[in-house]
């Protein structure tokens, strides 16, 4: 028997997106933030809380239970919460069980919403009792700095094509105001920066911070019922998740990509050249030129070439993190994941304003999450 | 990272029914096949490997872990990949040795001038 995919089951829009900022640690309660980004997305949809029939919780490093201590607030409604932890994909996952929830039939209206706040996270890799012979030192950046080395070697590029990723992506979260990093830098600041790993510096690091984002997912019954704007409703095409397989000595970030990638987008009945607008896992430079390839945006090894051509710059072939992505929106975790379907969204609806990448019809969300995991949606503009 | 036991020899295993070998030892199962316990053999694995990639890591948030150091991603001739320290070391391709110092495993240059 052949899986069912998303589409086989009735369409599920996204009517709703909210965020709070991305920012430094502060005093603010997980509360606070979190309902900051769940009324956005109600009062964006059109929607009240009592009509939200089901929520999923995205959070990492807040402990057990995050839902209701937050969801309350809004009125003790008694639907089902559910907390869901993918590490990076976090929010991607919690998306993805609210969009299966209305395709299948189970709620009309659905809540996605991650929130986070700084603070050490246990890993349970660390718990299986194997030993680890890398004396402690191999942390997300040193992993990503390796990659980093190999590629640059094998491609025969350069610390200035890694660079070029943090100055587009810094550019595209100066423009905009939910961002961690709002200022422009220059490719000789990206380089001079402070360095962390081999040749990744700090401005091609991407800040792990605190925040919130919210995305409504509803029914085509839920539209009319609760007469909301059908001409913003953004469709999710598809919703693919994956975990990683044996690859040798390949990248299991590229080749992971590479094969959600791949059938969410035969899901979805589109191909890559399609795409307008993608959100992928920048949490360092060198991922973005890796995935980009892997996700067929562009041959193998043309990357840094394309980049420098502007073609994955806002007003390019295709917007590649108008966001800032997680290089500089940043990267609060559990909120990663939705944050993505909120800037595809506004983008897709045609209100991304000083981001808005010209005539975007279809979207792409990606996130791998250590382990490794990773989460791909499709998504098409109301007009589409 | 608490480390055990001595590094070396590198202990890994091999899989009883698809012949994958795999770092480090384990009995919870074989990720080519699912075999497990007893269907995984203990190797001793000859430390020899080849320099994948290296990087310095000049900031490392656990002030225990003392930097600059240099890592790299090392493919052992048996065919598992792992990141362990390097020493005397400048260029990928290279090949390597694996040895031990106060801080755990670290590999040389098998032919160069950081060899044991
Ligand atoms: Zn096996």
């Amino acid at each position: 028997m052949t899986a069912l995919r998303l589409r086989d089951l009735r369409p599920v829009y996204v009517i709703g997106v909210g965020l709070h900022r991305y920012q430094r640690p502060t005093d603010t309660a997980f509360v606070e933030l979190g309902l900051a980004a769940v009324r956005r997305a109600l009062g964006d949809a059109g929607l009240e809380w009592p009509a939200v029939e089901v929520a999923y919780t995205a959070a990492t490093r807040l402990g057990m239970a995050v839902s209701r201590p937050m969801l309350r607030h809004l009125g003790a409604t008694g639907i089902p919460m559910t907390q869901v932890e993918n590490a990076s994909a976090s929010g991607s996952s919690a998306f993805r069980m609210a969009c299966r929830d209305v395709a299948a039939g189970f709620a009309d209206v659905a809540l996605a919403v991650g929130v986070d706040k700084a603070g050490r996270a246990v890993r349970a890799e660390q718990l299986t009792g194997l030993p680890v012979p890398d004396a402690g030192l191999v942390i997300p950046p040193v992993h990503y700095g390796l990659l980093a080395e190999e590629y640059l070697r094998t491609r025969g590029a350069g610390p200035e094509d890694l660079a070029r990723v943090a100055v587009k992506n810094h550019g595209n979260a100066a423009r905009n105001p939910f961002a961690h990093r709002q200022k422009a830098r220059t490719l000789e600041e990206v380089l001079a920066d402070r360095p962390i790993a081999g040749m990744l510096t700090r401005l091609q690091c991407c800040p792990v911070g605190e925040g919130a984002a919210a995305a409504l997912v509803v029914s085509g019954d839920a539209v009319e019922r609760h007469g909301l704007d059908a001409g913003r409703a953004v469709r999710v095409l598809s919703s693919v998740q994956r975990s990683e397989e044996l690859y040798g000595a390949k990248s299991f970030d590229a080749e992971l990509t590479r094969t959600t990638t791949e059938q969410a987008v035969a899901e979805a009945g589109v191909s890559a050249a399609d795409l307008d607008v993608v959100e992928l896992h920048d949490a360092f430079t060198i991922e973005e030129l890796q995935y980009v390839e892997a996700m067929g945006l562009c041959g193998e090894g043309e990357g840094p070439a394309r980049l420098a051509d502007g073609e994955f710059g806002i007003g390019g072939r295709v917007a590649v993190s108008p966001s800032g992505g997680l290089l500089a929106m940043g990267h609060p975790v559990g909120p990663t994941g939705i944050g993505q379907i909120a800037e595809i969204t506004l983008q897709l609806r045609g209100e991304a304003e000083a981001r808005q990448q010209p005539g975007a019809r279809l979207g792409l969300a990606h996130l791998v999450g250590v382990g490794a995991v990773c989460a791909v949606h499709v998504l098409a503009a109301p007009d589409r | 990272m608490s480390e055990p036991s001595h590094p070396l020899p590198l202990r890994g295993v091999r899989c009883g029914a698809c012949g994958r070998t795999a770092f480090p030892a384990q009995e919870f199962g074989c990720e080519g096949c699912g075999a497990y316990g007893a269907g995984l053999e203990p190797v001793e694995l000859t430390g020899h490997g080849t320099v994948l990639a290296l990087l310095t890591v000049y900031e490392h948030p656990d002030p225990a872990v003392s930097t600059p150091a240099t890592i790299a991603g090392v493919q052992l001739d048996e065919g598992p990949v792992l990141r362990a320290r390097v020493s005397g070391v400048r260029e990928a391709g290279v090949a390597v040795t694996a040895a031990a110092d106060g801080n755990g495993l670290i590999f040389h240059s098998t032919n160069g001038a950081g060899a044991r």
